[in-house]
């Protein structure tokens, strides 16, 4: 080999060599690299579940319900469980000992059941309770005691507005009212529904409605507020009601039923004021028309009578006034079945009303019925059909604001509806005219609320007996008030459910509408008139007819007139 | 070549390293988010809670009753509310600056025409 041919192989050795080391190095630094920045990312890696306690509690949430002042009335808030395992209890009879002196509305011997019960190792002490009181269980030491917490429905009024308000069953969904209609929107939106109730109102006419019904001793009642110049609802009793916040298979179902929207009655004399309206606005008769109201009218041989009978014949303003049941029978002859039932369409008392609540009844007879004459003219006086309190509430609405039909609401926000036009406007200022003087000077004098026009009519009807037929001695007392009369805002329908005559506190026996249930009208119109803003007038000084306010428009003030 | 190769793998071994502790960085900002996110998701929890206890505690019937127990207020009557007019107004300057007086005031009151419909 000679020496550059040697030189050449050395040189191509050392290249080799070379590459070989830096294939090495490139093998050993990636690998280096690789472990180092392994070993890096351990001390950075998150010993953190990302917001999985947030995600749980969302999976349970529902949005509020709020009254149109933002009190709330419904809201979800957490809550512990209280589970027992009957297996790891070591001294049952200690701990159920213990167990009562936290929970004195539990028993010991059932507390002591359920830690004794057999071949389960699961058993629920409390469904629903405090952290403080978790506390006070954990701190006695109680043994095979468990906690879960949970998301539970809460309802600070309690028994207020239930009706309205409704139930959640322990899945958490809406099992009565706004909490079943809406369970969807409440599941999926975190904007809280706001009902059209005034919680203070409510509270007004729950409690005077109570007050009443406990003096009558009576079986229950209905109290509603109602906007005629936009429906809204401002508030709704249905007495006996109960707390949304107990169990609600301890509840009865008289409790649980909502009279003001799924319970139907015939509303009695109230009808009169659509039987007036009717024949006035129809032209079929007019304000001087008189009606012999002597002597009693028969309709084959059934017999219409009055409680109080007239002994001269009687115009249209006597007959409403003294509530004439002859006059009113009378007028609606004048009037015929089928127009009757035109108006009565057009008033909703022959359908079913659109309500955001599942427990709306129907009325009877329905719209696809056409009544015959005999029908009609006991209809005119509120026998013979049967409509909801919120129905005849809405329908006295559309009589006294000016004539216009407007669908009775429950939640605030929404589109407006638009009003149907039933009656001319002078027919619906007559009507106005008619109700105050009712209760100035006719039947429901015992509604005239000191300091505010108070308008009404009274309704005393005998409820149906379950052998056919009426019962003398079950009345439904109503009285429906509307405020101020000078300019109808708001309805006031009270309805009492069967009471007891009351000789020996009052002197006499009276169980009729204007006795019993014109005085809780007063009553909520003087409490609930400064929350809602009606400033009040002397009755004794002569109607407000034109008046002149300051309004700011645009920041700036004007001079407004309005007349009434 | 082989410089290259070195100062390539160096250059991406930083640039991993530098990437790596960006990653840390986020990761350590993910987690204070998330103990944040937890924290005003408490506070929510609490203020649901006290606007719970609020409503509670401001029921209409509880007002009323601690009003008549402590206050010996009652509900309110017709002639505790009177209309404004009924006050004597101040000329202060916001009224001057829109040009109300009271004397004007007063003339609009007097154009409440009351006649009886009754």
């Amino acid at each position: 080999m000679n020496p550059d041919t040697n030189y050449k192989f050395e040189k191509k050795i050392i290249h080799i060599a070379r590459s070989r080391l830096v294939f090495t190095l490139i093998i050993v630094f990636t690998v280096f690299v690789g472990i180092f920045s392994q070993l890096l990312s351990f001390s950075f890696i998150s010993d953190e579940q990302p917001n999985k306690i947030l995600q749980t509690s969302n999976s349970n949430f529902r949005s509020d319900i709020i009254d149109r002042n933002n009190n709330i009335l419904a809201t979800n808030l957490p809550s512990w469980s209280i589970i027992a395992n009957p297996k790891q209890v070591v001294s049952p009879i200690e701990e159920a000992r213990l167990l009562s002196e936290i929970m004195p509305e539990k028993h010991e011997n059932w507390i002591y059941k359920k830690l004794t019960t057999p071949k389960t190792s699961y058993v629920v002490i409390d469904r629903k309770t405090s952290a403080s009181r978790c506390l006070q269980i954990l701190n006695a030491g109680v043994t095979g005691i468990h906690f879960k917490e949970i998301n539970s429905r809460v309802y600070p009024m309690g028994s207020s507005a239930s009706h309205i308000i409704g139930n959640v069953n322990r899945a958490g969904n809406g099992i009565s009212g706004i909490e079943s209609i809406l369970n969807d929107k409440l599941k999926q939106s975190e904007i809280p529904i706001k009902l059209t109730i005034d919680i203070r109102v409510q509270n007004i006419v729950e409690k005077e409605l109570a007050r009443q019904i406990k003096f009558f001793e009576a079986i229950g009642g209905v109290g509603l507020v109602l906007n005629i110049e936009n429906g809204e609802i401002l508030a709704s009793a249905s007495l006996p009601s109960y707390d949304l916040n107990e169990d609600i298979g301890k509840t009865s179902e008289i409790q649980r039923f909502n009279k003001v929207t799924f319970g139907t009655y015939e509303m009695g004399s109230i009808f009169k004021l659509f039987n007036t309206a009717i024949a006035l606005d129809s032209n079929k008769i007019n304000l001087e028309d008189k009606f012999d109201t002597t002597k009693p009218f028969f309709i084959g041989k059934y017999r219409i009578n009055d409680f109080h009978a007239l002994d001269t014949p009687a115009n249209i303003s006597k007959i409403l006034i003294e509530s004439s049941n002859i006059g009113s029978a009378l007028i609606a002859k004048e009037v015929g079945p089928k127009l009757q039932k035109q108006y009565f369409d057009l008033l909703g008392l022959t359908s079913k009303p659109q309500l955001t609540l599942p427990e709306v009844a129907s009325p009877s007879p329905q719209k696809n019925y056409q009544w015959g004459s005999a029908q009609s003219l006991t209809m005119a006086y509120g026998h013979g059909i049967a409509v909801s309190p919120i129905q005849l509430a809405t329908a006295v609405g559309a009589v006294m604001n000016g004539g216009f039909y407007i669908k009775p609401k429950i939640i605030l926000e929404g589109n407006h509806t638009i009003p149907i036009t039933v009656f001319k406007p002078e027919t619906s200022e007559v009507l106005r005219d008619l109700a105050r003087r009712i209760v100035k000077e006719g039947t429901g004098k015992k509604a005239n609320a000191e300091g505010y026009y108070v308008g009404g009519k009274t309704g005393t009807a005998e409820k149906t007996s379950s052998s056919g037929g009426y019962n003398k001695h079950s009345n439904l007392a109503s009285f429906v008030g509307i405020f101020p009369i000078s300019k109808p805002k708001y309805s006031v329908l009270v309805m009492i459910d069967e009471p007891k005559p009351q000789t020996k506190k009052l002197g006499h026996s009276f169980t009729t509408g204007g006795h019993v249930a014109a005085p809780v009208v007063k009553e909520i119109i003087s409490k609930s008139a400064p929350l809602l803003n009606i400033h009040p007038l002397d009755t004794n000084l002569p109607k407000i007819k034109h008046v002149r306010y300051l309004k700011t428009i645009k920041n700036k003030m004007e001079f407004k007139n309005e007349s009434f | 070549m082989w410089r290259f190769i070195v100062i390539s793998l160096m250059l991406s071994s930083i640039t991993g390293i530098a990437l790596n502790l960006l990653s840390a960085s986020i990761d350590r900002k993910q987690k204070d988010l998330n103990s944040l996110e937890l924290k005003i998701a408490k506070q929510n929890e609490r203020m649901r809670v006290l606007k719970a206890e609020w409503s509670f505690h401001t029921k209409p019937e509880k007002i009323a009753e601690l009003a008549s127990q402590n206050l010996q207020m009652s509900d309110t009557k017709f002639h505790q509310i009177v209309h404004a007019t009924s006050f004597s107004l101040r000329n202060s300057a916001w009224k001057m600056q829109k040009g109300i007086s009271s004397e004007r005031l007063v003339a609009a009151s007097s154009t409440i025409n009351l006649k009886d419909n009754n």
